[in-house]
């Protein structure tokens, strides 16, 4: 299981200082993230601790469990941009 | 060149599995260990930011005397010499126990640390033992010896299986599950258990953030637990919802229903502020629930009735066939006879304090009692203290008398990473190591985590150049006593023997060091091998989940769980016959604590790399009593109680019970420099200060850290004095 | 408990509360701990674009606004003053003279034009007006639009060209739920609009519609969504994950099944448009088919074909970016569109010298360019730059507290601080509260002062 960034999103990469995995990306420090569209968790390293989710200043963080079917489609659009990045890494 | 060695994290008991990445003597990187087959989910920033602690700016590498109002650097021998010898004019002249002792969180994580302490007091003779948990988990000690015949029977929540989880003063979602039991993953696993049916029942006065996830939040009057979980029997019983064939044989059932039945519900309903309906309504839910448990942690145990409480929620777990079933409490019997060695290390003490004349708690007296124990003269006055890895300024009760107290001493030796608000008379400094600096087996831990695990912690980097680990300080200072280590007659003689014979053959492990007694103790366990814990740097799981072995863990001479000890009965008859309101004009409110999860307690809050936004305690409101106050979220407030006053910020709450205000303990000690005197780190303020040092739960002893009365009020600007609420070196 | 430090603390002005000007303010109070930070903003509000440009559906995003205030005030060394704009009764010089420091963080407000032929006819507009008009800024309440004709024409190929179509295409039973304006929930009620194009230059690789906005089209179900000019077949594997991942989504848009009668949005790419047309207002718009050229450099660039369309329209809005007006007492470079800076400082672009104390941050510093947070690095750098010319004593403060309190009064009662804000804050919510909608924002200056002003009531239940 794993926690999913929302549409929403920001950028506003609280979420990455607080992260203890560092699996939220593109980090601001990293490559990508002035251009990226929204930041993702990536689901094999997130570790469901839930300091994400409490840090972001929009709840654009959600447990994967936690989603609508409406919003389901955001857990496959964070799996597809990790697996873009590990890819391209 | 980079190394990787796999342990596990030190801080709490989460235990979670590390993979700690090293370049020569420095860390680069830790992350959670996903081969350690126990724990590793709980992996949060405590963890990641673990090696900053070691670079710690004001860290203390050599011992530090104090000159007049200046700290020098010394040897370990000088200070060694000085100390044992200054130690050894007070016991000559006032006796063992005019040397006092103290010991904090964090060398309960260190086993060979805890060892060597103790003995060490041992070899001082001194009874006048002090410990934090005196402000944490007595209660379950003293509960634990009345209803189970021992002091420690570590009860762990079966969580995957439950259909009904009553959570009394506890959040999980913060504290990760872990207070006196090790649950991996345990919020997560609750959460989906929850998501498979189970009811999830929180009882806070806060709105937490269990308190969020759950399906029933019961926003109780803080301190009023007992009244609740009687209420609880009270329907239980009168409805005969409670098992009479349960797994674990069971006496005394009668007397507390007796007495659960005469207390009117309507009373006990006024009591807690919790609706009669409400109170019907979980105890049916919880009794009729196919498994389930009920968990009480420092939420009830920081009241003035945290025992009757911990007893009652016992007792309601009891006779509801939760013990020891699925879904429900059990025991983890681990490597070695945890019970039969808890009682080596915390004997049940003849000892009593001079003043109150109270026993000891799990071999430990209250850290309430210290400041007076300290200043109070005549005959056993405490005129030395050792204090170990502790902050107990920050972390008791009224804490400016403590302060007050221990500038007084003789002789005040530290012995921590750091010089803390605790040390700031300290004549003493001794540097403390890091568990990233040591290595052992922690034993006592077997029992109190959820499955059979063991792990060896391995030391990822050296302690700075020349700094003693805490076990080896213990032990020269015993040497230069020359009073023998444990109290053992020719403990002394072993180790200067041992040395030699290591010294002889170039074998330094021949010299007597912690891995001897770790050894032993699993070699009387009969179930592992040291050698064989010691093949698995991940940890070993070397068996599965069991029942069945609570009854007989039982160590009451009947082997039945005491669901009424008399102690508990008279008291809680006591209680029902006063009827006490803990506000009061003067003081209307009332404060309770609350978890976050990147404290840990008073000693981790200045690290850098841990909370990125709010670097400071505030006091959470209620809306409507922040608007009747005309406060808004970041405006300042004073809170004051009839022992003390502190200004804080103001961050409002909705969803919690009004006339209840949450401020997190740990904050407000300040940070030394012994080597630039007048330099200090302050993040936020010590809510302790609030607390008065003489209302204690009577069997725990343990403060009103929770259900304090207060006042709050605003403050029109904030308070030109405060630390600043984000960052500061002043 | 503290020791006193002799050098006195900084004290740094931060003109704009959006996002920006929010960022700056936080990271400075964070870094350093004795540091105050007086926050002005033309308007009586905070949130800059965030309350005045992200769009009402998307009012989640409005959340970071309170968010970063919260923290700011958290410090205790933060004041607002708000309805006080900088160059009228206080002057650049002004803030100069009583702060050691001067962050211009207030954004880029006007619009590029398209420079073609009846841009200037009624019914022709900028979107970043129309933006601002349905999120009731007060500057634009007073705008009317017709909503009487079957098409709008939204001229550019990002997020906000999708906001202004969004707007226009939801239908006044979905913008109810939101916080857009009454005037503007009112005039759309009346809407005939039935479609909306949005016309690309380039093709949908090209485009600057980011993944999340995308997904958004895909999962709606209030219009249809027709793509038009899709030249997706030049990209067939494309090795940048993200523009891949919006051509799958665009992908996904093709192939969701369309709904009869339903309102629709046409994504037209590969066109230009050439002129706007009509007489006394705007009748239609005269677009060239473009196709895609590769230059020597790699990038794909648009070249206009031979052939053109008309398309009939009574509205047509330009969303090709944002121009700056510089402050008053700043330097500005036309060309790049930003105040000339080094990693924040101001300097001058002729001389070269640094502008002692001032600098810059957000769409001032870097052009208009990124979501909310890439906000975030750019004020940190703004503010990593001012404290390493703190440290090296470069800033100093003429004036004292009292002197800029003296100031501020000078500004008279209109000038609304923190608590006159989340007066208006409060008034906004319990108007929405009282017809079931999050907030009815007041849009008349009158009715915003009005509400600073009243005494706090108490929070509703």
């Amino acid at each position: 299981m794993a926690y999913v960034i929302l549409g929403t999103c920001i950028n506003d990469a609280a979420c990455v200082d607080v992260c203890p995995v560092a699996c939220i990306h593109p980090a601001p420090a990293e490559a990508g993230f002035a251009t990226a569209d929204m930041l993702y968790i990536d689901p094999q390293i997130c570790i469901d601790c839930n300091a994400c989710a409490e840090a972001c200043p929009i709840n654009a963080i959600v447990r994967e469990q936690d989603l609508t079917p409406k919003l389901l489609r955001y857990k496959t659009l964070n799996a597809e941009m990790a697996l873009a990045r590990s890819k391209v890494a | 060149m980079s190394e990787t060695i796999y342990s596990y994290c030190q801080y709490c008991m989460c235990m979670c599995g590390t993979k700690i990445v090293v370049d020569g003597n420095r860390v680069v990187d830790i992350e959670p260990d996903r081969e350690n087959p126990f724990s590793w989910r709980d992996f949060c920033r405590k963890g990641k930011t673990a090696a900053q602690v070691i670079d710690h700016p004001q860290r203390l590498t050599r011992p530090m005397k104090r000159v007049g109002d200046r700290y020098v650097e010394a040897s370990y021998e000088e200070a060694i010499t000085d100390i044992a010898a200054r130690l050894q004019r007070i016991i000559e002249q006032h006796g063992a126990d005019a040397v006092g002792s103290y010991s904090g969180n964090p060398l309960g994580f260190n086993f060979a640390g805890t060892m060597f302490w103790n003995g060490l007091l041992d070899a001082i003779g001194t009874g006048n033992r002090y410990w934090v948990g005196s402000v944490d988990q007595n209660n379950t000690h003293v509960v634990q010896e009345q209803m189970y015949g021992t002091e420690l029977m570590a009860l762990i929540g079966d969580v995957d299986d439950a259909k009904c989880f009553l959570f009394i003063g506890m959040d999980p979602a913060q504290s990760k599950f872990v207070w006196m039991e090790t649950v991996p993953d345990g919020w997560n696993r609750v959460l989906e258990a929850q998501r498979k049916g189970a009811e999830l029942i929180v009882v806070d006065p806060r709105r937490s953030t269990t308190a969020e996830r759950a399906d029933t939040h019961v926003a109780i009057l803080p301190g009023q637990d007992w009244a609740f979980l009687l209420g609880l029997l009270h329907v239980i019983f009168s409805e005969r919802l409670e098992c009479t064939d349960t797994a674990v044989p069971l006496s005394g059932v009668a007397e507390i229903r007796a007495m659960a039945m005469s207390a009117p519900l309507d009373d006990l309903a006024d009591r807690c502020g919790v609706a009669v309906e409400l109170i019907r309504d979980v105890a049916r839910r919880f009794a009729t629930a196919e498994r389930g448990m009920c968990i009480t942690h420092t939420g009830v145990s920081h009241t003035p009735t945290g025992t009757i409480a911990e007893w009652l929620a016992a007792v309601l777990n009891a006779v509801t066939n939760r013990l020891d079933q699925p879904g429900g409490k059990r025991i983890e019997p681990g490597y070695i006879d945890l019970i039969a060695i808890w009682s080596k290390f915390a004997p049940p003490g003849k000892h009593r304090t001079r003043l109150r004349d109270q026993p000891t708690v799990a071999g430990f007296h209250s850290l309430a009692e210290l400041a007076d124990e300290i200043t109070v003269p005549g005959a056993g006055q405490i005129r030395a203290m050792l204090i170990a890895a502790g902050n107990p300024v920050t972390s008791g009760p009224d804490g400016d008398a403590l302060d007050q107290a221990l500038s007084q001493l003789d002789l005040l030796v530290s012995i921590d990473f750091v010089q803390r608000e605790s040390h700031r008379h300290a004549h003493w400094l001794i540097p403390g190591t890091h568990f990233l600096e040591r290595e052992g087996l922690h034993v006592l831990f077997a029992g109190l985590v959820e499955l059979p695990f063991a792990q060896y912690a391995r030391r990822a980097v050296k302690p700075p150049d020349g700094v003693m680990e805490e076990w080896q300080f213990f032990t020269e200072l015993a040497l230069a006593l020359n009073r023998n280590l444990f109290g053992k007659p020719g403990v002394n003689k072993i180790i200067r023997a041992s040395r030699w014979l290591a010294r002889l053959s170039g074998k330094p492990g021949w010299a007597l060091n912690p891995r001897w007694i770790e050894r032993l103790l699993v070699k009387s366990g009969k179930r592992l091998k040291y050698d064989d814990i010691l093949r698995h740097p991940h940890g070993w799981l070397y068996g599965k989940k069991e029942y069945g072995h609570l009854a007989r863990a039982l160590r009451t001479p009947d082997k039945t769980v005491h669901c009424a000890p008399p102690r508990f009965l008279f008291a809680l008859r006591r209680e029902l016959t006063e009827h006490r309101t803990r506000t009061s004009a003067a003081f209307p409110m009332l404060m309770v604590n609350r978890r976050v999860r990147e404290s840990m307690n008073s000693w981790l809050n200045e690290t850098p790399g841990l909370f990125e936004q709010h670097r400071s305690n505030a006091v959470e409101m209620h809306p409507d009593d922040a608007a009747a106050l005309g406060l808004e979220s970041g405006q300042w407030a004073r809170v004051s109680s009839a022992t003390g006053t502190v200004e804080l910020p103001v961050v409002i709450v909705a969803g919690g019970r009004a006339g209840v205000v949450a401020i997190p303990h740990g904050w407000g000690s300040r940070i030394f420099d012994p080597r630039a005197a007048g330099r200090t780190r302050t993040f936020g303020v010590n809510r302790n200060l609030l607390v008065d040092r003489r209302e204690l739960d009577p069997f725990s002893q343990i403060p009103s850290l929770n259900a304090t009365p207060v006042r709050v009020e605003a403050l029109a600007v904030r308070p030109q004095h405060a630390a600043p609420a984000t960052s500061a070196v002043h | 408990m503290s020791v006193p430090n002799q050098a006195a603390a900084l004290r740094v002005a931060i003109v704009g509360a959006g996002p920006s000007g929010l960022y700056a303010a936080v990271e400075l109070l964070r870094r350093d701990a004795r540091a105050t930070v007086e926050l002005y903003d033309r308007q009586p509000c905070f949130g800059g674009l965030v309350r005045s440009g992200v769009s009402p559906d998307h009012a989640e995003r409005r959340r970071v606004s309170a968010f970063y205030e919260r923290l700011a005030l958290a410090s205790g060394r933060f004041r607002f003053h708000g309805n006080v704009e900088i160059g009228e009764r206080i002057s650049h010089a002004d803030l100069c003279h009583h702060h050691d420091a001067v962050i211009y963080a207030s954004g880029l407000s006007a619009d590029r034009s398209l420079g073609i032929a009846g841009e200037d006819l009624p019914g022709s507009h900028a979107a970043s007006d129309f933006v601002a008009w349905y999120n009731g800024h007060p500057d634009h309440a007073q705008r009317h639009y017709d909503f009487d004709h079957e098409r709008a024409v939204v001229v550019g190929n990002g997020n906000v060209a999708l906001d202004v179509a969004r707007m226009l295409l939801l239908g006044a039973a979905r913008l109810r739920h939101t916080d857009i304006a009454e005037h503007a929930l009112q005039a759309l009620a009346g809407s005939r609009i039935r479609e909306v194009v949005i016309l690309g230059r380039r093709g949908p690789a090209q485009a600057s519609f980011t993944a999340p906005e995308l997904l958004e089209l895909i999962e709606q179900d209030e219009f249809e969504v027709v793509i038009e000019n899709d030249n997706s077949f030049q990209h067939p594997a494309e090795a940048d994950p993200g523009i891949a991942l919006r051509l799958r989504l665009f992908e996904e848009i093709r192939r969701r099944p369309g709904s009869a009668g339903a309102r629709r949005l046409v994504l037209r790419f590969l066109a230009t448009p050439l002129e706007i047309v009509g007489g006394e207002r705007v009748t239609a718009i005269r677009v060239a088919d473009n196709e895609l050229v590769a230059h020597a450099d790699g990038a794909l660039r648009a070249r206009a074909g031979t052939s053109t369309h008309v398309i009939d329209a009574g509205l047509v809005f330009r969303s090709v970016g944002y121009r700056g007006r510089p402050p008053a007492g700043l330097p500005f470079d036309a060309a790049t569109g930003v105040v000339p800076n080094r990693a924040g400082r101001v300097f001058d672009p002729r001389g070269g010298d640094q502008y002692r104390g001032v600098y810059v941050a957000g769409w001032l510093k870097r052009g208009p360019r990124g979501v909310i947070g890439s906000n975030k690095p750019c004020s940190r750098e703004t503010v990593d730059a001012l404290l390493q010319d703190a440290a090296a004593g470069k800033l100093e403060c003429v004036a004292d507290r009292d002197a800029l309190d003296a100031l501020l009064a000078e500004c008279g009662a209109d000038r609304v601080d923190y608590k006159g804000w989340k007066a208006i804050d409060e008034q906004e919510r319990l108007n929405g509260l009282a017809c079931g909608r999050p907030r009815v924002k007041l849009v008349e200056m009158t009715d915003l002062l009005a509400a600073a002003r009243a005494p706090a009531r108490r929070r509703a239940a």
